[in-house]
């Protein structure tokens, strides 16, 4: 009667030890790793990809940078071409549709950019407004 | 015998999970809650009170451009992953690389998230909340400009 009571103590412990370790395990992967809770970030990843080849070089970023906000998509477009992907249309001011393209960075001399940065160009109605960097 | 055994079982999962927390703590740094954050507004908006600023000893609690929101207490959310920003007023401010050249502006709020955050976590509560929606100018100022109410949900409900 006692072994059987000291037996449900040990397994419990165990039981216990074995679930703390797990979910430390789960805490230290990161949340994203696990596809099914990084699920809800759907709406700001790539809703279509358009050029999977496509990499920005240094000299288009540095290029991007004298775009003045305002400037027309297509005068943008002249300069990184097609981006990689689009994320998903989004409204932040009323009544103003904005879009975001994503570029992937081509790995060259001058920028060493880490394989999971990318570049979000914003426009609102055709326009350019700014683009981040986007490091995830 | 089996004393040991759950004994060591214990301080087994105890030292992973020590270690563990340890690592997650060198991995995200915490971030310096000091740093004063300043956003120069657009110079026809740049009123000379503003939310977070005294007048003969009251506190201004809404401004230009402020959209108030009763909160009954409740707390705020990322609307999406970012990064959260004190100013010397108080407010907060979230920006985040999925949105470029915007910022949103949280005033009036305590238990205030400071440095990276992640979409749907808690970044503030309170009573009554001053949101604005600044964008940034070819001059490098910020504009408040009229917000759509979608991302004002996002930021309400998680």
């Amino acid at each position: 009667m006692m072994q059987n009571i000291n037996f449900r103590t040990v397994d419990l412990k165990k039981l216990l030890a074995i679930g703390v370790s797990l979910i430390a395990v789960l805490y230290f992967l990161d949340w994203r790793i696990l596809p099914s809770l990084g699920a809800k970030h759907a709406d700001t990843q790539c809703q279509k990809v358009l050029k999977s080849n496509a990499k920005l070089k240094s000299e288009q970023v540095l290029k991007l940078l004298t775009v003045q906000q305002g400037d027309s998509k297509s005068k943008v477009r002249s300069i990184v071409k097609e981006p990689y992907c689009k994320l998903a249309n989004t409204t932040v001011r009323s009544g103003v549709a904005s879009e975001r393209e994503v570029y992937l960075l081509d790995q060259d001399a001058v920028f060493e950019a880490d394989a999971n940065t990318k570049l979000v160009v914003m426009y609102e109605e055709d326009g350019y407004v700014g683009y981040r960097f986007l490091v995830r | 015998m089996a004393m040991s055994g759950i004994g060591s079982w214990c301080a087994r999962a105890g030292l992973c999970l020590f270690s563990i927390l340890l690592l997650k703590g060198c991995a995200q740094p915490s971030t310096d809650k000091t740093t004063r954050f300043e956003v120069n507004l657009a110079k026809n908006q740049n009123w000379q009170l503003q939310p977070g600023d005294a007048i003969a000893g009251y506190s201004i609690s809404g401004g230009l451009g402020d959209i108030s929101i009763v909160l009954k207490g409740n707390s705020i959310y990322a609307p999406y992953d970012g990064e959260t920003h004190l100013d010397k007023r108080g407010c907060l401010y979230f920006e985040t690389p999925d949105i470029p050249a915007y910022l949103f502006r949280f005033c009036g709020l305590h238990a205030h998230k400071i440095g990276k955050v992640s979409a749907k976590q808690a970044i503030a509560k309170g009573e009554i909340l001053q949101f604005a929606a600044l964008r940034r100018q070819a001059d490098g100022t910020w504009a408040i400009v009229e917000p759509d109410k979608t991302l004002i949900e996002r930021t309400l409900k998680p």
